[in-house]
This record gives structure tokens, C-alpha cells and sequence, in this order.
């Protein structure tokens, strides 16, 4: 989906970071554009940063890709009205500068540089399972989220449930299920055999399922 | 061709296969493991569910942009 971009300007990622300067954009003052307030864009930064820090380790690169993606969302603002459509554009565009981050050639010499220590060995689905490889106590049903409040509610529990992931382990699904990289562009990447792949990405999704269990919002009745 | 009697390789095949296609084998193993087991079924739309959210982040508002999202009790997932 994103195989055929060129490469951001990449230059300035080792420069100051310039969080500082997004308040001080002047915004568009278009009237197809009312909704574009100085509290939206606080909104959409502190969002973007959010989902950037997941993906990237040092905090300055994460804030030049943000900016990036707002200076994008500035250059084309009468196409996009309202903060829902803004949003998910912002993410969109987002998605696609630290896919091309992912993969530029600076990325692959410190892609797995720095570890989880104990935490990133650790099986989530340890004790969960019987010596025949049963489930030892009954698997619940999830309520299937179709209110949008639902949506919300679980949508939020599984972001904080990310963060709580080793931090390389939510990264590799982060790469797999939002930006929608191929497993084998992964292990490519990241210097990983596909069998290491495939076994984190099934502690990240077991990981993600036990706790958002635990909080308690996705239990429907037992079946 | 043996029988897939335990769970906790289900899992694992059940997560391979939102990532690439199971080998034949696995695939019938998988299927009668599924027809069998209400634990996997369960399981199953789970991931479904976890992996089909996974594209939808950062769509959906979370109301709560200002810091981290609310997680009020439980351990960290070891």
C-alpha cells in the first residue's frame, strides 16, 4: 500500500526538534474551514505524537514526523472539513511518513537496538494454558463493539493495553496491523528469522487480548 | 495426518493465519480443532476482533487526547 512512496526529505531528523513551533502555525482562516481552531490543532498534535511515540524511539524524531504530517494537513486544509475527516487524514498521513521512516536505509542499523531487557522474553500465555494445551478456564465471549461508545471504550482500553506490551513487541504489531506491512517486510527489517516473527506477533495479540480481558469492558455473557 | 488436540497451538495457527496463509495441513487441523472446541471459537473472534482494531487506531477518538488513556487497575501484561 505504501511500497511505491519516495522518501520524505529525510535530512532533518537529526535536527532540533521543532515542537515548539507548531502553536505559533498560522492557521487558515478560510471559511470553508471554521472548524480549524487553535484547540483542534492542539488535539490533532497531541494525538499524532501519541501514536508516533509507539512507533519511534527517540522522542524528537517522533515529534519531526509529526510536525511533517501537520505541515502536510496545513498545505491542503480545504480539503477536509470537519475534525473527524481532519483527524483521520492527519493519521493517514502520519501512517505514511513513519512507513517511509520504517523504510529508509538510516532505520536498519538501529531498528532493534535497544531491548526490553526480561520483559521482552516474557510469554504472555504463560499459566494460561493446561498440560494438554487446554484452556483452563473458560474462554468468555467478547461483546462485538457496534455502538460507537462501545468502539470507543474498547478502542481506548487497547491502546493502553499497547503501551503495557514490550515495547518492541507492541512496535512489531503496530508495523503488522496499523501501518499493514507484510510479515516478511517486517523480518526484513528488523533482522528477525520469520519463525521470531511469527511468535511475536502472537504474544503481542495474546498480550493484547489478557488485558484488555482483565479491564474488564470486552466481556460479554459466557456462551 | 494427526488430530489438533491442543489449544494452545490453535492459537498460534490462529494468529499465523491473519498474517499469511496456512499450509493445507494446518488449515483442515485448525478447522476441525475449531468445529470442536467453543474455547478456540471464542478465541478466534478475539483476534479477529483485535487484529481488525489494530488498523482502526488512531480513527476512532478515544476522548482522552490530552494524556494516556485511562487504565484503572490490573498488571502490567507479562
Amino acid at each position: 500500500m505504501f511500497g511505491n512512496l519516495p522518501y520524505p526529505a529525510m535530512s532533518n531528523f537529526q535536527s532540533a526538534s521543532m515542537n515548539n513551533q507548531t502553536e505559533s502555525i498560522a492557521l487558515p482562516t478560510s471559511a470553508t474551514h471554521p472548524d480549524t481552531s487553535g484547540a483542534l490543532w492542539v488535539r490533532l498534535r497531541q494525538r499524532l505524537l501519541r501514536h508516533a511515540r509507539m512507533m519511534v524511539f527517540e522522542p524528537a524524531l517522533a515529534e519531526d514526523l509529526v510536525q511533517e504530517s501537520l505541515v502536510a494537513v496545513l498545505e491542503k486544509p480545504e480539503a477536509h472539513r470537519g475534525e473527524a475527516s481532519l483527524m483521520t487524514w492527519a493519521v493517514a498521513i502520519l501512517k505514511h511518513k513513519i512507513a517511509d521512516w520504517y523504510r529508509s536505509p538510516h532505520q536498519r542499523r538501529r531498528s532493534w537496538v535497544e531491548t526490553d531487557g526480561d520483559d521482552a522474553d516474557a510469554d504472555p500465555t504463560e499459566g494460561l494454558y493446561d498440560e494438554q494445551g487446554s484452556y483452563k478456564e473458560v474462554v468468555p465471549s467478547w461483546q462485538q463493539p457496534e455502538k460507537q461508545e462501545t468502539q470507543r471504550q474498547m478502542m481506548s482500553v487497547m491502546e493502553a493495553c499497547l503501551k503495557r506490551l514490550p515495547s518492541q513487541t507492541g512496535r512489531v504489531f503496530m508495523m503488522r496491523e496499523w501501518l499493514g506491512f507484510e510479515t516478511t517486510e517486517i523480518c526484513e527489517r528488523l533482522s528477525l528469522s520469520a519463525e521470531n516473527c511469527r511468535m511475536i506477533l502472537h504474544r503481542a495479540r495474546m498480550g493484547l487480548r489478557q488485558c484488555m480481558m482483565s479491564q474488564g469492558h470486552t466481556t460479554g455473557g459466557l456462551q | 495426518m494427526t488430530l489438533l488436540h491442543s489449544c494452545q497451538k490453535a492459537a498460534e495457527l490462529l494468529s499465523q493465519s491473519l498474517d499469511e496463509p496456512l499450509d493445507m495441513v494446518d488449515k483442515l487441523r485448525l478447522r476441525m480443532h475449531l468445529s470442536m472446541c467453543g474455547n478456540c471459537r471464542n478465541v478466534q473472534e478475539q483476534l479477529n476482533l483485535i487484529h481488525k482494531m489494530g488498523g482502526q487506531i488512531g480513527t476512532i477518538d478515544v476522548c482522552n487526547d490530552s494524556g494516556e488513556p485511562p487504565l484503572p487497575h490490573g498488571d502490567p501484561v507479562r
